[in-house]
């Protein structure tokens, strides 16, 4: 056994050095970067040195000031971890997630920040197969919606309607794209050398996300990918927490799932699988692939070469000319449809968006005794589907036999998905029983990246959703972390000294000394002592 | 060529439902069917008509395909272009057929022309002035989209088509990945032909002020598809003679969309008005009238296949009713057929029978718009539109129409809550009191005005030009002084003289018009009759403002308010929204017009709904009447009323709001007319219909 340090974690300087764990526990520190995901957990461990695992570091590009505080949250870090971080979660490939391993990559190229093991969700393992299937429909689609967004953008200038939609499709697309809105500029000298540094194809395609996520391959010294309903993983180089995988599931129905049955798509002319799929196939048409092969595409036009005519032919014709019009400011411009079928585009973003949430590798991690011991919740931005797959899941330790029900009645700790949206926590489940957070039981904690007005901003964006917000105040008695202030005097606020969390035996919060650029607090932090409880 | 005339009709060949059922041997023989549409002497390539302007620019291929021209002689002289899935030119012939069928019954059930919803906003939300807000034609893109959807676009005043790669994986329900195109569904086109006039009729109807407004559009567009099926002459009766007679079992015709439905793998038709097929057992079963399911069905297309269910089982009942003697003809008085096959006689009569019903069926529901309050429609008010309509076109039911209908919608649980009893009579609209006859007559234009405007269109088609001399414009097309040139209402006398300037006009033939060919006439007829509405419109506003002002008691004035549903103390601006002819057939068999008049107002309201968010939003309550006018006796026959000071129905309204709102979540705000008061309005595409279920409620 290794020899035992005192307790540092009371330490008055604590904040200034390494994150330290109570004896047998764990520190949550959650970094408050508003719309964006970053926690970084301490365990006490087998060793002297805690174990620091990293779930998520990444921002909204919508939000103010993320890039500033992601610099001062990625410094936190190396100090917080002694430039060692023994394991890193990526839940899953958007930007609000990932975003910090793109713009500080060079920490970690450089060997500033070391990261010890990799744990992603079998979606993103490039030799599973299910997983290559979804990977070509994913590009395949953003790449459509790219397009989109391109063409949208030269027509927009001249309709308010086309305007709004460039902006929610922008705003939708934000969440894949590292890079959209002038990243691109500051960092594409770095994004080249990355690529070739990294090994990958040679393109502009490569996305933020895609980079991110070789990044953490390269850097990390072993890879595992993780499917729901592995056995237990113990977590490497501690004994007082271990971690069940809870999704994403393998069923595509259930990948697919972002709506509940009440969104009843059945009578409606549109099935989104239908015209997506075409609507996608004309977008890359326009793309002009090299690589596509010339019959391949003539397969793809409604009609045979012969009764196609160019726009250039049709300009010349009187009959064109008068009931369509080429020219922006003719009188036939209110009735030209040049952009209308690019609609479509936004459903393909919000559709890859949720079937992008619903990949979320979902872990609940349990301190103390196997079994019986308090449970870390976190979700990434799980959706309807993957919450779902969670009832079909068993797990044998010793001999009693676990499921979903055990592990939600155990919650001490919500990380609460989406951003608190209206469609990331489930409360019932498709039979109409009570699940998800209404298992979850009175007085546990949750801890919700969010800012609100951040996302106010956002078209279609509601966040927190206030019906959700009032049943977690409610389960929490008030114990909410949030990455944002001014919304909610309600909650009873960290200080910088650490303070027992009203009501809830073995856990102490405080908030940090060290600020975000707008001087609130840069993170919160909780510490968990399973032995107090 | 001397003393030949033109044509009555052009004979164009279409797919009778789409191009799948070629495929099928059983279908193959009837689904390539010829309509009969209106001779149009002057139509251009396009086609590009009087009514309809077909423009094949496919963006999402970045092609164009040339217009076909039916004026060519080889087209002429064969019926048009034989049906076929890859010559876009077909697409531009069907499209144009299809929808020119369905404006035909249209205009022969209301007897008057289609018109298209005005333009009043330009691109920028700016409002147009009144002359240039006319729309001539609908605009028909047949290769908009590449999606699996079509729709009518209330601002671009157009019907967008999408084709689309089929996701199908099971060949027997046609070509996997093969494209399929939504223009060669001829129950599409009428179903989006349909939307595009019913907004040209009643503009308010897109606006979702309770569960059956969405629905009602919906259902409506269905109905008209549906009894188009029965125009077809080779597809009735080989349908009839597949199902030996008895329409109740599945079949084609109540049937919409098949291929469409095949291709995006739901296995059947898009939607049936008969049954459904058993997720289970993959077999076709009927479905049976439950009157309790309105109570829960909330979805608009769902909601409205109640409706659309409802009505076809009236069909069917009033069908089987009217052969009943056949049946009994054919089968020595048993009434019941032996197996197999029936005589083609037989099947001939059947089908006249039911191609009878249907048309005549059709005709009572479209009949039945003007019969409606102009704005917050409900099932139950086009329930009794539907009877009020039918008494005044038909005296005495002696086939039991009316019965078949009101007993059918009652037992899908359809029907108005404001009445005692459904029989024909408490359902009928309410007639004014002779009291009420007598204020209405205080602020209603002289008999001699009103003879003017119903019967002006036939008189007149000059009369437009003719006004332009006598300097009569009008103010801002019948509504809104404050924002439209004048500050100050005209006054009485300014009103009476500009009227004797109106009737002078129209009661005054040019002979300048009559030396115009008839092609020449053709072309102006409609904006004339457009602008003259527009005019009429203003005389009405300026004259029922200048007449309410003289009405001085308080008793009256408030009683005047609750019968025209216009608040008339407030400052409030209200519109003369229309002003139709609408025919009626008198009980010694004589037509006569009426008058539609239609008078709207709203308010803007506020709201906080319960959608997660704590913002107050905004809607819009809206109220008026349709007023049905016999002209020649200055009477008011019908008063059709949505009080918009009602505060129950405002409270209904609300509730309703809220409701959804609670259920569909913050993303259901433009779908149901809210927005934030800080918020710059932008046009949207009501028909794309996006429907996006809450996460959270489940």
């Amino acid at each position: 056994m290794a020899k035992q340090t005192p307790p540092t974690h009371t330490r008055k300087n604590a904040q200034a050095g390494p994150l330290l764990p109570p004896p047998g526990g764990v520190a949550i520190r959650m970094y408050r970067l508003g719309l964006g995901d970053c926690f970084l957990l301490a365990f006490a461990g087998k060793k002297a040195r805690p174990v620091y695992m990293l779930i998520d570091c990444g921002v909204h590009f919508a939000q103010q000031e993320g890039k500033q505080n992601m610099a001062l949250v990625v410094d936190d870090l190396a100090r917080a971890t002694e430039g060692h971080i023994d394991l890193v979660v990526a839940t899953h490939e958007h930007a609000d997630h990932l975003s910090g391993f793109v713009h500080h990559a060079k920490r970690f190229l450089n060997g500033d920040i070391t990261i010890g093991r990799l744990w992603l969700a079998w979606t993103e393992n490039d030799h599973d197969a299910d997983a290559a299937r979804l990977r070509r429909g994913r590009v395949a689609a953003y790449d459509a919606i790219e397009a989109a967004l391109h063409k949208l953008e030269q027509e927009a200038a001249d309709s308010p309607a086309l305007a709004a939609m460039q902006q929610r499709l922008a705003a939708a697309t934000g969440f894949f794209a590292i890079g959209v809105n002038g990243d691109v500029d500051e960092h594409e000298q770095q994004h080249a050398a990355f690529i070739s540094q990294l090994g990958l194809r040679s393109s502009k395609s490569v996305s933020g996300n895609e980079l991110a996520l070789a990044l953490l391959k390269r850097q990390a010294e072993e890879i595992t990918f993780l499917d729901a309903g592995d056995q237990p993983i113990p977590l490497p180089g501690t004994n007082v927490a271990r971690a069940y995988v809870l999704g994403p599931p393998r069923d595509d129905a259930l990948l697919n799932r972002s709506d509940p049955s009440g969104g009843d798509r059945h009578e409606t002319y549109l099935s989104s699988a239908v015209g997506l799929h075409s609507f996608a196939a004309a977008v890359l048409q326009g793309l002009n692939h090299s690589g596509d092969g010339r019959e391949q595409r003539e397969i793809t036009y409604p009609f045979d070469q012969r009764y196609r005519r160019s726009y250039e032919w049709a300009a010349d014709q009187p009959f064109f000319r008068e009931h369509y019009g080429f020219n922006g400011f003719d009188r036939q411009g209110w009735r030209r449809i040049e952009s209308d079928w690019l609609r479509a585009a936004e459903e393909l973003a919000l559709h890859l968006d949720r079937h992008t949430n619903n990949t979320s590798l979902v872990l609940a991690i349990e301190l103390g005794k196997p079994g019986q011991g308090p449970v870390l919740l976190f979700v990434g931005d799980a959706q309807v589907g993957n919450w779902l797959s969670w009832r079909s899941l068993k797990w044998r330790v010793g001999r009693r036999s676990l499921d979903i029900t055990d592990l939600l009645g155990r919650t001490l700790v919500y990380k609460v998905g989406h951003h608190a949206s209206h469609n990331a926590t489930l409360r019932r489940d498709d039979q109409g029983s009570d699940y998800g957070l209404e298992l979850m039981p009175e007085g546990l904690i949750a801890l919700i990246p969010v800012d609100q007005a951040a996302a106010s901003k956002l078209p279609g964006w509601h966040m927190p959703y206030r019906k959700l917000y009032q049943v977690l105040k409610r389960k929490t008695r008030g114990n909410i972390l949030r990455s944002d202030d001014g919304h909610d005097d309600s909650l009873p606020s960290p200080r910088t000294r650490a303070a027992r969390v009203p009501g809830v035996a073995g856990a102490t919060w405080r908030c940090s000394t060290a600020k975000k650029t707008d001087g609130r607090p840069l993170f919160y932090d909780l510490l968990i002592d399973p032995g107090d409880t | 060529m001397l003393g030949s005339s033109p044509p009555p009709h052009r004979s164009l060949q279409i797919y009778a439902f789409d191009p799948s059922l070629d495929l099928d041997l059983a279908t193959a023989s009837v689904n390539r069917s010829v309509v009969n549409v209106a001779w149009e002497e002057d139509l251009q390539p396009g086609p590009c008509g009087e009514y309809l302007e077909v423009v094949d620019i496919d963006p999402p291929s970045q092609a164009v395909y040339e217009p076909v021209d039916l004026n060519h002689p080889h087209l002429l002289a064969q019926q048009g272009l034989a049906p076929s899935e890859g010559n876009p030119q077909f697409h531009q012939q069907m499209v144009y057929a299809v929808a020119m069928k369905t404006i035909e019954n249209f205009e022969r059930a209301l007897g008057r022309t289609v018109h298209w919803s005005p333009r009043l906003f330009d691109e920028r939300m700016r409002r147009l002035p009144w002359n240039d807000s006319y729309v001539p034609r609908l605009r028909i893109y047949p290769h908009a989209l590449r999606e699996a959807n079509a729709y009518y676009s209330p601002d671009k005043k157009a019907l967008l088509f999408g084709y689309f790669n089929a996701t199908n994986t099971d060949s027997r329900d046609g070509l996997p990945g093969g494209i399929v195109f939504s223009c060669l569904s001829h129950d599409v086109i009428a179903h989006e032909t349909t939307h595009a006039i019913l907004d040209g009729i009643h503009r308010r109807l897109l606006e979702a002020s309770n569960l059956d407004s969405l629905a009602f559009h919906e259902a409506f567009a269905d109905l008209v598809a549906i009894f188009q099926h029965f125009t077809l002459p080779g597809v009735l009766e080989h349908q009839i003679a597949a199902t030996r007679g008895d329409l109740s079992t599945e079949n084609l015709l109540a049937k919409l969309a098949v291929q469409f439905g095949r291709a995006t793998k739901r296995g059947n038709a898009l939607r049936d008005a008969l049954g459904e097929i058993d997720p289970v057992t993959g077999r076709w079963i009927p479905r049976h009238p439950d009157p309790s399911k309105i109570e829960t069905t909330f979805q608009p297309h769902a909601r409205g296949a109640i409706l659309v269910a409802a009505i076809f089982t009236a069909f069917l009942t009033i069908y089987r009713a009217h052969t009943a003697d056949l049946l009994r003809l054919a089968t020595d008085g048993r009434g019941v057929l032996g197996e197999g096959a029936i005589h083609p006689d037989l099947v001939r009569r059947l089908a006249d029978e039911a191609s009878k019903v249907a048309q005549r069926l059709l005709t009572i529901c479209i009949r039945a718009l003007d019969y409606l309050p102009p704005v917050d429609v409900t099932y139950g008010d086009y329930v009794r539109g539907l009877i009020t309509a039918d008494v005044n076109m038909v005296h005495n039911d002696q086939r039991h129409y009316r019965v078949a209908i009101i007993s059918s919608l009652r037992d899908w649980g359809i029907y108005p809550r404001d009445v005692r009893t459904l029989s024909v009579e408490s359902l009928l609209w309410n007639t004014p009191t002779p009291e009420e006859q007598r204020l209405l007559q205080k602020v209603l234009p002289p008999i001699s005005m009103l003879r003017t405007m119903a019967d002006a269109n036939d008189i007149a088609d000059e009369g437009w030009e003719i006004l332009g001399r006598l300097g009569c414009e009008p103010l801002g097309g019948g509504q809104d002084y404050g924002s439209q040139g004048r500050r100050v209402p005209p006054s009485l006398e300014e009103v009476l003289e500009a009227g004797e300037r109106l009737m002078q006009a129209y009661l005054h033939v040019s002979p300048n018009g009559l030396s115009q060919s008839h092609a020449a006439r053709a072309a102006t007829r409609r904006r004339n009759e457009y602008l003259r509405e527009r005019q009429f419109a203003w005389y009405l506003h300026a004259f029922l403002v200048a007449k309410t002002r003289t009405i001085t008691a308080h008793a009256e004035r408030q009683r005047l308010s609750d019968l025209l549903g216009i608040d008339f103390y407030s400052d409030t601006k209200f519109e003369v929204h229309a002003i139709r002819p609408a025919v009626r057939v008198l009980p010694n068999g004589r037509t006569k017009t009426d008058l539609v008049v239609m008078l709207t107002q709203r308010t803007i309201q506020t709201v906080h709904p319960d959608d997660g968010m704590d913002e107050p939003l905004h809607y819009r309550f809206r109220g008026g009447a349709t007023l049905l006018i016999e002209p020649e006796l200055g009477q008011v026959r019908y008063c059709i009323t949505k009080k918009i000071q009602s505060e129950s129905r405002r409270q209904r309204q609300e509730a309703f709001l809220l409701a959804r709102m609670e259920t569909e979540g913050p993303d259901a705000r433009a779908r149901y007319g809210l927005w934030r008061p800080d918020e710059q309005k932008v046009p949207q595409e009501p028909f794309r219909l996006l429907h996006r279920g809450p996460e959270w409620e489940e």
